[in-house]
């Protein structure tokens, strides 16, 4: 995954000093700082791979949630008015044949 | 051996709708697009056939519901063997599951009513399994329980 931080001109500074002190660009010291604080750290590195990186379906849905939890109200409302005619036109199609309904 | 869902066309359509927000009211196909989703973690493998994704292809493009239709057919794609595609053999079926009941002189339903119920019993004869290893999961199961397990989604153990 690939995150893109705002920082403050202070912020910058400090990075930079710290990068220049490791002798790695600013962004690997930021990671150095994430793995520091992650329970597990590196050994996270060797843990099997999870299921959205083996299983299509699995990284479909979990792209999906990502999309989906940037929805406005009005937009998660005009989904909901959307699947609501299609069973009701699914229904009436299948009514007009005497099939079953949904 | 695991179990085999063949999803009826309200468990295949609801794989196509959006994740309600947080804290909103599930709808019936939130509950089932969640209920596909146990049935894939619990190692069970679901079908779409051709007949149900057909029927619910054509009425998301009557209301030209371009991001719900692409998520139907990526869900449908993504596995293989998930899209489960109409044949020559399975239309064969059909037409022999059609007129058996009249030819007994047993029709339980008008001509038009059953097309698409054989041909989705056609189908899922023909993968040629044990009745004990498939199951149509369904919303209603009318007509079809003549011919093929079936049960209401809800009551099928993902």
């Amino acid at each position: 995954m690939t995150i893109i931080i705002d920082v403050t001109p202070g912020e910058e500074v400090w990075l930079s000093d710290q990068a220049k002190k490791q002798g790695v660009q600013p962004a690997e010291n930021i990671k150095q700082l994430i793995d520091a604080q992650l329970p597990g750290g590196a050994e996270l590195e060797a843990s099997p791979p999870d299921r959205e990186s083996t299983d299509p379906t699995a990284a479909l849905f979990a792209q999906w949630a990502i999309e989906d939890a940037g929805r406005t109200e009005a937009e998660a409302a005009a989904d909901d008015k959307l699947w609501n005619e299609f069973e009701q036109r699914i229904n009436e199609t299948r009514r007009a044949s005497g099939m079953r309904l949904l | 051996m695991p179990r085999l869902t063949i999803l009826d066309t309200f468990p295949s359509s609801s794989t196509a709708k959006e994740q309600p927000r947080p804290h909103a009211t599930f709808t019936m196909l939130d509950h089932c697009h969640e209920w596909i989703r146990e049935c894939l973690r619990s190692g069970n493998s679901v079908i779409a056939p051709a007949i149900c994704y057909d029927e619910a292809l054509r009425e998301l493009e009557r209301l030209n519901a371009t991001s719900q239709i692409a998520r139907l057919r990526a869900f449908c794609h993504a596995a293989p063997g998930r899209y489960f595609a109409i044949t020559d053999a399975d239309l064969e079926r059909a037409a022999t599951l059609w007129a058996h009941p009249r030819n007994t002189g047993t029709p339980t339903a008008s001509a038009d009513a059953l097309d698409a119920d054989v041909i989705l019993a056609a189908q899922a004869l023909g993968l040629g399994l044990s009745t004990t290893d498939f199951i149509i999961a369904t919303t209603n199961p009318g007509h079809l329980e003549q011919f093929v397990p079936y049960d209401l989604w809800t009551n099928i153990s993902p």
